[in-house]
């Protein structure tokens, strides 16, 4: 029989959460002091050092998503499918914040919340593919032709992540480069200060699926004891 | 000569302004918006989880009481 316990957590999980919580202020010491302003759009760029962490941890969570649906097709895991489904649900919190966050920088730049810009709009498709998957997940008992049919639509999903990467070099969109870019790029104080933030919100994420991913996982042991004891006419009507 | 909409103006010819200029958009209040609305999705996530874990302890409770009591 399935054992479950949510209370004890894994020492590594323990970890991850200590490092989160120490580098938070340093992460926002970096940003906000550390960093020197932009010379041209001044204090509002420093939205940039967690709004490109973000869309990492965007990349990083859809990546989940699609990696452990093909597994759990391969294998027909449960465990994979709640790493993919925990792997959705944080890309599009993270999505989320993103497409929050751009258009706020984007008004005091572009002058514009929003443009139809290449990765602007390769973003929205790939949130739209991922709210689908989660309204397909969203219901209290699935089968597995929904959890087969919601794999695929993970895997679809993450096809739209290097169209997300590389449409700037493609279609050459107004979004800035300056990471990727040939231009001047970023200061060293610059640098440091983003580097510091891309770790926290990493660790961050990693540390949400995995949460993510016990819970779902949980759900799953819940649901299969619960259909085990109805069957033996364990537990009572209603 | 028909009249040229903003846009059209704004892409042909540039002004000078005199005496300060002003800041039309302002940066510090959308780098605040910005901060806050990524702690508000953060927090409303981990409440997210927090109703999430209370209910799943909930239900192994009602299981573990009902197999229990059988």
């Amino acid at each position: 029989m399935a054992r479950i316990d949510l209370a004890r957590t894994p020492p590594l999980l323990s970890a991850l959460a200590w490092a989160c919580v120490l580098l938070s202020p340093l992460a926002l010491y970096s940003a906000f002091v550390y960093a020197p302003s932009e010379a041209r759009m001044g204090i509002v760029y420093r939205i940039f050092y967690f709004h490109m962490p973000c869309a990492q941890a965007m990349y990083v969570g859809f990546g989940v998503c699609a990696a452990a649906s093909v597994l759990y097709l391969m294998k027909r895991d449960p465990r994979f499918d709640a790493i993919a489904v925990a792997g959705a649900e944080l890309g599009m919190v993270f999505w989320t914040v993103t497409m929050i966050l751009g258009p706020l920088w984007g008004r005091k730049s572009w002058g514009v919340y929003w443009v139809w810009d290449p990765r602007l709009t390769s973003t929205l498709l790939a949130g739209m593919v991922y709210v689908s998957y989660l309204v397909l997940r969203s219901s209290r008992h699935i089968g597995e032709v929904e959890r087969r049919f919601a794999a695929g639509l993970g895997i679809v999903g993450a096809l739209t992540i290097p169209l997300i990467k590389y449409s700037v070099q493609r279609w050459r969109g107004t979004h800035p480069t300056v990471i990727s870019g040939e231009g001047g790029g970023l200061q060293g104080e610059m640098w440091h200060a983003l580097i510091v933030c891309l770790v926290l919100v990493t660790l961050l994420c990693a540390a949400l699926i995995w949460i993510r991913a016990r819970f779902e996982r949980t759900r799953q042991q819940v649901e299969e004891l619960e259909l085990i004891a109805a069957e033996r006419g364990l537990l009572e009507e209603g | 000569m028909e009249a040229k909409d903003a846009a059209a103006e704004r892409a042909e010819t540039f002004v000078a302004v005199e005496g300060a200029v002003e800041e039309d958009v302002p940066g510090g209040t959308l780098l605040l918006a910005a901060y806050g609305a990524l702690w508000l999705v953060l927090m409303l996530y981990m409440v997210r989880l927090l109703r999430l874990h209370r209910g799943l302890s909930t239900r192994v409770q009602d299981l573990r009481r009902e197999l229990g009591e059988s």
